[in-house]
């Protein structure tokens, strides 16, 4: 900045000023744990190890004394809140009623005022004990009615935060790659991707064909049209696992009904179909087929909306040129307007790649990754919540991240400068 | 970063004052979701606040999420107070310091140890004492169609070849199913009925030590027999919901099923009605429908029945006070209307009071079932299968109860590794010995 | 003017068609009223529809024939009825006079009315690749139609009609898409009454509504900064960070739960909505800034100039100046904030734990356990998508240009 003239100065001043919010907030939420996947998944990290290992006690009054100089017996019950951790140079605080003198006191108690202090030292994994305290009670403590369990205990204790400690391991990555299910997950995930992606756009461009045209309702058709794609998925998902249920679900039923099929068929829950064609036995993948088929029935709309558009700014005189030289109907598609799409079509496909590639709520909602349709990103989810390990998790993230900087590169390549697609 | 912390909490408490409740003493999570089970716990919540004054917040959790949700709880230190989870959680969670067993034992202690089934006690002992309080608990059965083994001169489903030989017979899709299996490997479900077949087989994976152990000859006859029983019933991902749905449309010959299915099998659930006639409130199924609890297979003449226990925890972020005192409500006074919560799924497992010893099963067996309409379990059915249920409890087993080593076991469940595996078998990916082989590696890594 | 000899045989080619589709839907909508009709008699609709269709555009001279729509009409109608037997439908006539006879009516009126339609305006002197490609290209719009208000329609119709029905009927006839008023409009919407006291959700939509308008709250105002920034003051690396703000969004949210939840978990944020608050406009703030820096740029920069000539600060330019004149922009980003924040599932999910905070699709998923009735669950369905539908359609043009502009995330 020492090359700006100062009123330059300031104009940049003010900028950073105004995108500063901006910045922190994406920086913290999004890039930060974008790279912090990286030092997660070189660390041997389970779901229940996110909670540093500490003390904890139980305080309970075995006995209540009666009368002035009886005997108050107050218990603690100590442990290490992990049974697989050490802690170190835990101490105990609690605050003492007036009126307890102490009897015998541990060695590694003492009592100061209503202040109790213990000094316990270093915690083997797995340490218990019983801390037992005695007390003679005075009038004093009796008239006043409360009780030493009424305060909470206090207790620290150093351990190893695992998660900001300098424990490496490869172990995660041997993990997910010697898992036998990985390349069938990376597969699937490709052709989950390839093919939700050409389904929405086909069927976008389909659509924008048809609406493509002065009618009345025309208004009304492409708000519905777009419903796929602005109704939570969480909706549009139960409701196709409904309709597509095997025994109780309205299409199979219908299809029984109707005589299409024999049997029912369990389209999100069946793996594999063996299909007859042509003397060859194929096996059919029916659940990746069905999340392939709701994947491009609900992002065809903006497939629809863009390519509506290109069609709407295509000039008319060029179709009306081509009439007068006589061309038909499907020559003027295939000859006018298919040029002019190319660009909105691979700029689309892109994104959509991209974004397909990314998609978790969907498949996770209707198939749960089961029956031959899990992805890499509900791998994330299995691998870090169903198996609980997070380290694992993040190193399925770290695939993620580098397949997708592939295609990003692709996509930084070859779309179209100035980002003036939209 | 406290402070900030507790600024940004506070002024979205101020915010949200109008649509959060207020924070209750205790929170109570429960897999009893469904909402007249539901209801009938806020009740118990309810009547036991006006007798101590103590607030419960009872938390439905979906039994499929209990594992990750706990455990993601304890990461964050913010467990409940009091979880009701089943036995495979018992011990992995006392291990992982989830749950308080002290508070459990000193309930157990002030309840009067004797008054418990020694059986369900037994089963949570941990470090000695006990990792959590019995509740309740309910054997295993195959659910089947006596009017069609009837008709047909089969034997009852009582071995693995009775049940073969009915599957040869009776399967005919779409219109009867032989059988429908659990093969929707991440359900509880399916990791239930399939211990059931391997125990009816005399297979127990851990061992003594603690070591996996597998008996190569009567795990492949169990997993040809499985493969059998999925070959029966339809394509796809099955639990629970399927063999309910298919049996009650009268499409399915056999299925394996809870005692919960008992109410709504005689038509008293308007939620999960009969289908095989036009009325919903039908008995008729009921009337033709037999069940077995305790089957066996080949290398294992004596059979086993399975059972399922549940347990109150009391974890160690509780208000241990409290959530003691929430327990023991709930194991004595409030006992009768925790096991009315369902009583065809909930057998007693306390027995009585120190005064009364026959106290709660007396009663239980007294309760009527049912949602929508009422009726006791012995107006619906023959004697001779309530006996036939209740007998089960005595004589069911689980992994590792025997060889004192029911963590290992329970991890070994948890894993969901034999599911997986012997979902693969199903599915033709490699035949019985390597899957023997592949499941003895995996179970050894763990 | 005459036409050619071969126009009857296209009406009726064309008549046939559309009578079998209709015979088809027809059919169909029988089924879902909960009838019991099966087979469709396909082959004697086609036939009398190609009757109709033919005769619907023939103009014979030789022949005084009748002429237009309503003969060519009841011709069809005879006819069919003739080939059926009189009993088009499986279901006999006693039982469902009403739909025999709109079916009957139906069939070849539709065929007589799509023959006219799609022979309309075309030249029909010669018979060409033009003109045949032509009613091919009719035919396939009008089918296209059809095939996409149903793939769209459809779900969201069975959603809706699925809420309103008790599981008993539900599982006795699963194809049986009609409603039964017979045991009264409270019993009709019972399944909404559970779900919005029984189940919470009326909690749960305020909390989902505050939720939403507060990230909507939170992402305008910085994005706004944000974008002003960088579609107007120069400065270093601004050209750059146009650039890498296009990229933050192509990163999926799943990679950042497994850090975000560890931390979250660790500051204690992870049960709570401060926690969605911060990530929620995190995740929409890179979407809204590009669309609003899109807007601003094209803004004519005179105005502005002209603001800070007379004195006033940035801050007051972007207020008194530039925020009155992109209201449209700022409507339809809000909208399409409002919109993901909503519909958010990922994070509801993951860090939702207390059922006293949940937002509605979190609820949803809670819904959806072991023994809840289906009926319930399509009822959340409806209530989560009601909101957005309505919004949608008032907001159609805002927000079709919002999705367009910041060609949305997926």
């Amino acid at each position: 900045m020492r090359h700006l003239s100062p009123l330059a100065r300031r104009e940049a001043r003010l900028a950073l000023a105004l995108l500063l919010p901006t910045l922190l907030i994406v920086l913290s939420i999004v890039v930060v744990p974008v790279l912090a996947n990286f030092w997660i998944s070189f660390k041997p990290v389970e779901l229940g190890d996110l909670r540093p290992p500490e003390p904890v006690a139980r305080e309970q009054i075995r006995k209540r004394p009666q009368q002035p100089g009886e005997e108050l017996v107050l218990r603690y019950n100590l442990r290490g809140s992990n049974p697989t951790k050490a802690i170190a140079g835990v101490r105990l605080h609690d605050q003492l009623p007036a009126g307890l003198t102490p009897q015998n006191l541990d060695a590694r108690c003492s009592v100061e005022g209503p202040n109790l202090t213990c000094d316990l030292g270093d915690w083997e994994p797995g340490f218990r004990e019983r801390l037992t305290l005695r007390f003679v009670a005075d009038a004093s403590y009796l008239d006043a009615g409360i009780e030493p369990t009424e305060t909470p205990v206090q207790l620290q204790g150093d351990a190893e935060n695992i998660l900001t400690s300098f424990t490496f391991t490869l172990d995660n990555y041997r993990r997910i790659f010697n898992d036998p299910d990985f390349w069938p997950v990376l597969r699937v995930t490709f052709l989950y991707t390839l093919f939700g992606t050409l389904g929405s756009l086909f069927l976008g461009l389909f659509a924008a064909q048809l609406m493509h045209q002065n009618f009345r309702g025309r208004g009304f058709l492409r708000g519905l049209f777009l419903f796929p794609y602005v109704s939570p998925v969480i909706a549009v998902s139960f409701a196709w696992v409904f309709l597509l249920n095997p025994f109780s679900g309205t299409l199979n039923a219908l299809g029984l009904k109707l005589g299409l099929l024999s049997e029912p068929l369990n389209l999100f829950g069946q793996r594999v179909a063996q299909v007859d064609l042509l003397g060859l036995s194929l096996d059919f993948p029916v659940a990746l087929t069905t999340v392939i088929v709701f994947e491009s029935w609900r992002y065809f709309p903006l497939a629809f909306l863009f390519i509506l558009a290109r069609f709407q700014a295509i000039p008319q005189e060029m179709y009306e040129a081509a009439r007068v030289d006589g061309a038909s109907p499907l020559q003027q598609f295939y000859y006018i307007t298919l040029p002019q799409l190319v660009g909105i079509l691979s700029v689309m496909f892109l994104l959509r790649f991209i974004w397909t590639f990314n998609k978790f709520d969907d498949i996770f909602l209707l198939t749960g990754g089961n029956a031959g349709t899990r992805t890499l990103t509900v791998n994330v989810y299995e691998q870090g919540f169903a198996l609980a390990n997070l380290g694992a998790g993040s190193a399925v993230s770290v695939v993620i991240f580098a397949v997708l900087a592939l295609f990003l590169l692709v996509y930084f390549r070859y779309a179209p400068q100035g980002d003036d697609h939209a | 970063m406290k402070s900030l912390q507790h600024w940004m909490l506070a002024g979205a408490l101020a915010a949200l004052s109008a649509v959060s409740a207020q924070a209750a003493d205790i929170r109570f999570w429960t897999t009893e979701e469904q909402p007249e089970r539901l209801a009938r716990q806020e009740a118990m919540a309810e009547s036991f606040k006006s007798k101590t004054g103590i607030e419960v917040e009872v938390i439905p959790i979906t039994e499929k999420d209990l594992g990750t949700r706990t455990t993601a709880a304890f990461a964050a230190g913010d467990l409940p107070d009091v979880i009701y989870h089943t036995l495979q959680y018992v011990l992995p969670w006392a291990e992982a310091g989830i749950l308080d067993g002290e508070a459990a034992t000193d309930v157990v202690y002030d309840l009067k140890k004797q008054t418990f089934a020694p059986g369900a006690l037994g089963m949570a002992s941990f470090g000695g004492g006990y990792a959590a309080v019995p509740v309740d608990g309910w054997t295993q059965m195959i659910v089947y169609r006596q009017d069609l083994f009837e008709r047909n001169g089969l034997q009852p489903p009582t071995t693995y070849a009775a049940i073969e030989a009915a599957i040869q017979k009776l399967h005919e899709p779409p219109n009867m199913y032989g059988f429908v299996a659990a093969t929707k490997v991440d359900e509880n479900f399916m990791s239930q009925v399939l211990e059931h077949v391997l125990l009816a087989n005399g297979i127990h994976p851990v061992d003594a030590n603690g070591n996996i152990r597998i008996d190569d000859q009567k795990m492949v006859e169990a997993l040809e027999f499985y493969k059998v029983l999925a070959d029966a019933s339809p394509a796809g991902d099955l639990y629970w919901q399927q063999s309910r749905e298919l049996y009650f449309a009268g499409k399915a010959a056999m299925i394996i099923w809870s005692p919960f299915i008992l109410d709504e099998l005689a038509g008293l659930r308007d939620s999960a009605p009969p289908t095989i006639n036009s009325d919903p409130t039908t008995r008729e199924l009921a009337q033709k429908t037999g069940v077995v609890t305790t089957f066996a297979g080949p290398s294992n003449p004596e059979g086993a029945a399975w059972a399922d226990m549940r347990y109150f925890g009391i974890t160690s972020d509780a208000d241990t006070e409290k959530a003691m005192a929430f327990v023991k409500y709930c194991m004595d006074e409030g006992y009768m209307n925790t096991l009315a919560i369902a009583p065809e799924g909930k057998f007693p497992v306390r027995r009585g009071t120190p005064e009364d010893p026959n106290k709660f099963v007396r009663g239980w067996a007294e309760l009527p079932v049912g949602v929508d309409r009422k009726a006791p379990l012995q107006d619906l059915y023959p004697t001779t299968v309530i006996n036939s249920i209740v007998a089960g409890l005595e004589t069911a087993s689980r992994w590792g109860v025997k060889e004192g080593q029911l963590s290992a076991a329970s991890k070994v469940i948890n894993s969901q590794v034999i599911n997986r595996r012997v979902r693969e078998f199903i599915d033709g990916e490699r035949d019985a010995q390597a899957t023997v082989a592949l499941i003895r590696q995996d179970l050894e890594r763990l | 003017m005459r036409e050619a000899r071969w126009v009857p045989a296209l009406g009726g080619l064309m008549g046939g068609f559309a009578a079998s589709i209709a015979a088809l839907i027809w059919g169909l909508a029988a089924l879902f009223s909960g009838m019991d009709s099966v087979p469709l008699p396909l082959t004697a609709a086609a036939l009398a529809g190609g009757f109709a269709g033919a005769l619907s555009v023939f103009r014979g001279v030789s022949v005084p024939w009748p002429q237009g729509l309503l003969p060519a009409w009841l011709a069809g109608a005879g006819l069919f009825l003739i080939l059926t037997g009189f009993v088009p439908w499986a279901f006999s006539p006693e039982q469902q006079p009403l739909w025999l006879g709109l079916g009957t009516l139906l069939v070849p009126g539709t065929a007589a009315l799509m023959a006219r339609l799609g022979l309309r305006g075309l030249p029909l002197q010669v018979l060409d690749r033009n003109l045949l490609e032509t009613l091919l290209i009719r035919t396939l719009r009008a089918v296209g139609l059809l095939f996409f208000t149903t793939i769209v329609a459809f779900p969201f119709y069975f959603m809706v009609v699925t809420s309103l029905k008790s599981q008993m009927s539900l599982l006795a006839n699963p194809i049986d898409l009609s409603l039964s008023l017979e045991a009264g409009w409270g019993e009709l919407f019972r399944a909404y009454s559970e779900v919005w006291t029984t189940f919470k959700f009326r909690q749960f939509v305020w909390i989902s509504t505050f939720v939403s308008l507060t990230t909507v709250v939170i992402t305008l105002t910085l994005s706004i900064l944000g974008a002003y920034a960088v579609a107007r003051l120069r400065f270093p690396g601004r050209a750059w960070m146009a650039r890498s703000i296009l990229l933050i969004y192509m990163f999926p949210a799943i990679v950042l739960v497994i850090p975000l939840y560890s931390v979250f978990s660790q500051l204690g944020l992870r049960d709570s909505l401060v926690g969605l608050l911060i990530v929620y406009p995190a995740s929409t703030l890179p979407v809204a800034l590009y669309m609003l820096k899109g807007y601003f740029t094209n803004l004519p920069a005179e105005l502005e100039e002209a603001g800070l000539m007379d004195g006033c600060s940035r801050l007051g330019v972007i207020w008194r100046i530039t925020l009155p004149l992109s209201l449209p922009a700022i409507a339809s980003v809000g909208l399409y904030v409002f919109m993901i924040a909503w519909n958010e599932f990922l994070f509801a999910f993951m860090f939702l734990d207390d059922p006293s905070i949940f937002t509605l699709p979190r609820g949803m998923v809670s819904l959806n356990s072991s023994e809840v009735p289906r009926q319930y669950l399509m009822a959340g369905a409806v209530m989560v998508t009601v909101p957005v539908m309505v919004l949608f359609f008032w907001f159609e043009k805002y927000l079709v240009s919002g999705l367009t502009a910041g060609s949305v995330k997926g």
